[in-house]
């Protein structure tokens, strides 16, 4: 049976088909190795993306500001980014993603109350995303 | 899943306003929920600037960190919610007023147990190569490896503050009171006397060095007359300036002055700025001298 439908029968609430799902992790993972993020936060960006998209919150239209959205957060945390460099940051998600910063940065806070504010992340959860993003070079 | 952030916000009604800070603004409230006070501090939204890029990042960050660290000495965070583009984060209510480590940041509790707040600057510890950023530690608490540029830091910044507060204990005014980096050194160099480079090797390469007039420094009995000699040597290795040869927290631990009598006041026991434990203090004296009087007879005994 098609992986797609093997998932949508798994998770009937989630809208995006499981392909779409890689293929966004694929665009966040290529936009922090572009911006010279450092693995970990790529797998923050993954836990808190797949978080959301397990609550069934995604859907057509917020799918790739809610992944740029996550990406934009997991950098705010963990790196050392300046003023500056936020706003580049910004910028390659708007150009990666074919996305514009103002209905990007308005769903900035929503995506952080859906986490429950949840930003810290246990190693258990992160770890899994960071050895396959290292394992695949 | 799905958060109400309305009803999350009128769970905890407003009491008392607190105090305000640069970046907050701080009240006292009653969580009805669970019927105890708490403290609500409402981090500003940035300036149109800062907006434009969103959530502010030192407010991300001390969300984070406290969310990971759970330790009896640092304040809980209790709650975090966001109503409209605020953030609120809530805390354990402290009796005290409430980003680093200085007298200002250092809560009692109902206790008499100390709690650590702010963490907006903290970041996590041993990142490699991780460059920090020079300007964290309000001034007066500032080790003179910061106020010299330094982007590679460690544990030793923390400790210089910790002997600007223990100083500021004994001597009840700010210790080192400088009006401006530069005015810092100097301040620090009357007190303790210039370094060199044989004192502190490196010093001179530090990104923003100036040499300064070679001050001999006051000895710190002058200083502290009050302080015992076990108080002077703790103080002077935490005044140390080379910062690999600082004393650090277990080194300190170990020293004398913290093995001494008299012990420490236990927690609940210490005065606090509402002056209702007096009362109790007076009544529990006698009962208390007995116990550490029992504590120091079995120490006595086993050393």
């Amino acid at each position: 049976k098609d992986m797609n439908e093997t998932f949508k029968e798994k998770f009937p609430h989630i809208k995006l088909t499981l392909s779409k799902i890689r293929s966004l992790k694929r665009e966040m993972r290529a936009v922090s190795e572009e911006f010279g993020l450092q693995p970990v936060i790529t797998a923050m960006a993954f836990v808190y993306f797949e978080r959301l998209v397990l609550q069934g919150r995604l859907n057509k239209q917020n799918r790739k500001l809610v992944a740029a959205a996550c990406v934009l957060l997991a950098a705010k945390i963990s790196s050392d980014l300046r003023k500056p460099e936020v706003k580049q940051l910004i910028d390659k998600l708007e150009e990666r993603f074919r996305i514009n910063r103002r209905e990007l940065i308005p769903l900035e806070f929503p995506v952080l109350v859906a986490l429950e504010m949840g930003l810290y992340l246990p190693e258990s959860k992160v770890m899994p995303h960071y050895r396959r993003l290292v394992q695949q070079g | 899943m799905a958060l109400d952030v309305k009803s999350r916000s009128k769970r905890y009604e407003k009491l008392d306003f607190l105090g305000e800070g640069q970046f907050a603004t701080v009240y006292k409230a009653r969580d009805k929920t669970t019927d105890t006070i708490v403290a609500i501090k409402k981090i500003k939204v940035g300036h149109r600037t800062e907006a434009k890029d969103g959530i502010n990042r030192t407010a991300l960050r001390e969300i984070k960190l406290l969310q990971e660290l759970h330790h009896p000495n640092i304040i809980g965070l209790l709650d975090a919610f966001g109503h409209k583009s605020n953030i609120s984060l809530v805390f354990d209510f402290m009796e005290t007023d409430l980003e680093d480590l200085k007298p200002n940041n250092l809560l009692l509790d109902g206790n008499g147990v100390l709690k650590l707040a702010d963490f907006g600057l903290a970041k996590a510890f041993g990142s490699p190569n991780r460059v920090y950023t020079h300007q964290v530690v309000t001034r007066w608490y500032r080790s003179p490896e910061l106020l010299f540029g330094a982007r590679m830091y460690g544990v030793g910044v923390d400790m210089w503050a910790v002997g600007c507060i223990l100083a500021e204990l004994l001597l009840r005014i700010p210790f080192l009171a400088g009006e401006s980096d530069l005015d810092q050194l100097t301040k620090i160099f009357e007190a303790l006397g210039t370094p060199t480079d044989e004192t502190w090797p490196g010093m001179s390469s530090l990104p923003d060095y100036v040499s300064f007039k070679i001050f001999p420094g006051t000895p710190l009995e002058h200083i502290f007359s009050a302080a015992g000699d076990d108080l002077l040597e703790l103080l002077r290795g935490l005044f140390t300036f080379n910062p690999l040869l600082r004393t650090t927290a277990t080194q300190a631990l170990k020293m004398r002055y913290f093995s001494n009598r008299p012990g420490p006041t236990p927690g609940p026991q210490l005065p606090r700025p509402n002056g209702s434990v007096e009362a109790l203090r007076e009544k529990e004296t006698v009962g208390l001298k007995r116990k550490i009087e029992d504590v120091m007879m079995k120490k006595k005994l086993i050393f």
